[in-house]
């Protein structure tokens, strides 16, 4: 769901404002836009921060329940 | 001597080959670059990190008539087979994606970045990628955009798509098209649960955009907007995409050959004995390249390896097949390359000039091949006819092993279940004429009692 919503934002930002930039070295800097990689690399950041967040999470309440599976086999 | 055919787009260096040797020229504009990325010592990191090919510096004054003007000289040593991605299997193209995600992450992690994204700076030994280009390395400029996406794209990110989500070897479009897939030809096949994806929707459908609107705006288009892409977000960028390729797989689908090495008609004696013949055979050439055309699995080309091949290229139809050869050899860190062959049609020499990229004939260079159940699927499957199949499979290679089914054999049987016999050439006696016609036969023999003909046979003199 998050990732839906993360997806729709990323579109409406994207779509509505895009234009070529300049580019590094020797390839045509016209083929790519620095506002849908800018919008792109920040949506990355915000899915990869939710990601670890998400990951710890389900780490905590993972050993807290394996650790509950423990108690029982003992 | 001479450049490189597939080397002059980019104008910092070229590559040319010079008697045996693999050299770089460093050119005015690509000096700087170079130096800085030798200087802060991210070349040689690079290289003992197994992704990045050697580069020795050369200093020889002579080597400037070659290339007047040439900055710098570095001599690289020769890959054993240069292939492109159109000849790939698919977990050697993710990887190849991998390494080049993966290298400029490291890259920007000491300042430097990558000026490109081609697939063709990717080159395999055995089934480990390496990165071939050090003129691609540059200093990363804060805020820049990575410049490589489209190309990612069109080379990595699309093939992978299509192969991977629809099922679709992408060989046919990607020979065709050697720049890869355009974003904006791949979209049209989208469906709107493929745009519910972030990566989909911001390397396929965002850069196809990009494109159209281009297109559309002409000379009218107005200057960019000013956007910051800071360099936390360039690797999240990078991160996210590296973290989707690693998912692609395969749909598992039953291959034409799948059981070919359990249900053949050989019993385990006969395949002993194939074993045996071929084994012999390495053994007597000692090959420092050998072809394994049909490798199948790579049953032979393991023979081949115990037996003193140095390096082996395995060629096969079949994706399956080869996706198990590849694993295996990955497995065991094995110098054997597996590689996608139609033998009827292969990769022919195309690009600019139509010469850019070389056809599998030019790179024909091997010491030794074997053609193992084979010639029937080219003689009776393909129509070609018996003396040019032998004359094409011989011209692989100056030595080699021939393995001949007759008529009477369940395969070939199979493949003239359903047709008129028009092939009344086919026969033992004009398969081992042809042969005797283009070189000496070293060695034929039979596979078992009523089994398969098989030949070595030497054209060198």
């Amino acid at each position: 769901m998050t990732k839906h919503i993360s997806n729709s934002l990323f579109a409406i930002a994207v779509f509505g404002i895009l234009s070529p930039s300049p580019a590094l070295a020797y390839l045509d800097g016209g083929t790519i836009s620095l506002i849908l990689q800018a919008v792109t690399g920040a949506v990355a950041s915000a899915l990869l921060f939710g990601k670890i967040y998400w990951n710890k999470l389900v780490g905590i309440f993972g050993r807290k329940s394996s650790a509950a599976g423990n108690d029982k086999q003992d | 001597m001479g450049f490189d055919a597939g080397s002059f787009r980019d104008p910092s260096g070229r590559v040319l080959r010079h008697d045996s040797r693999i050299l770089r020229a460093v050119f005015e504009p690509g000096a700087a670059a170079y130096e800085a990325a030798r200087d802060a010592g991210v070349l040689a990191k690079a290289v003992d990190r197994g992704s990045l090919l050697p580069a020795d510096p050369v200093d020889d004054a002579s080597l400037q008539l070659l290339a007047p003007g040439a900055r710098h000289w570095v001599e690289h040593p020769r890959l054993e087979f240069v292939s492109y991605p159109y000849e790939w299997t698919f977990s050697a193209l993710k990887a190849a994606a991998l390494l080049q995600l993966d290298f400029q992450m490291q890259l920007l992690a000491d300042g430097f970045t990558l000026s490109d994204a081609t697939a063709y700076n990717i080159q395999f030994r055995g089934t480990k990628p390496v990165f071939i280009d050090h003129l691609s390395i540059v200093p990363y400029d804060e805020g820049s955009a990575w410049a490589g996406q489209r190309q990612f794209g069109m080379q990595f990110l699309n093939p992978l798509f299509l192969w991977a989500k629809r099922g679709i070897a992408p060989h046919a479009w990607f020979r065709g098209s050697v720049e890869g897939i355009e974003p904006e030809e791949l979209v049209k096949l989208l469906g709107w649960r493929d745009k519910l994806s972030f990566t989909v929707l911001a390397h396929i459908v965002g850069p196809a955009m990009v494109a159209r609107r281009r297109v559309e705006a002409g000379l009218n288009s107005r200057p960019p907007r000013e956007a910051k892409l800071t360099k936390p977000r360039l690797v999240a960028m990078l991160q996210s995409l590296r973290d989707y390729v690693a998912g692609l797989s395969l749909r598992s689908e039953k291959t034409v050959w799948d059981n070919y090495a359990d249900d053949n008609s050989y019993d385990a004696q006969k395949r002993e004995a194939k074993h045996m013949f071929v084994g012999e055979a390495v053994a007597g050439v000692q090959p420092r390249k050998l072809f394994d055309i049909g490798c199948n699995s790579g049953d032979f080309s393991q023979t081949a390896l115990d037996h003193g091949a140095k390096y082996v290229v395995g060629f096969d139809f079949d994706f399956g097949a080869l996706e198990r050869a590849f694993s295996r050899f990955d497995q065991a860190k094995a110098p054997v390359q597996p590689l996608w062959l139609d033998a009827t049609n292969p990769s022919p020499s195309q690009g600019w000039a139509g010469s850019e990229r070389a056809s599998l004939q030019d790179r024909a260079d091997a010491d030794m091949m074997l053609a193992l159940a084979v010639i029937h699927h080219l003689a009776i499957g393909k129509n070609v006819p018996l003396d040019m199949a032998v004359d094409w499979l011989m011209g692989l290679a100056p030595a080699g092993v021939i393995e001949f089914p007759s008529k009477a054999d369940p395969m070939v049987q199979q493949l003239l279940r359903n047709r008129v016999d028009i092939f009344p050439q086919y026969t033992e006696e004009a398969f081992l004429a042809h042969v005797a016609a283009r070189g000496a036969i070293v060695r034929q023999d039979r596979l078992g009692e009523t089994g398969r003909l098989i030949v070595s046979y030497d054209r060198r003199g």
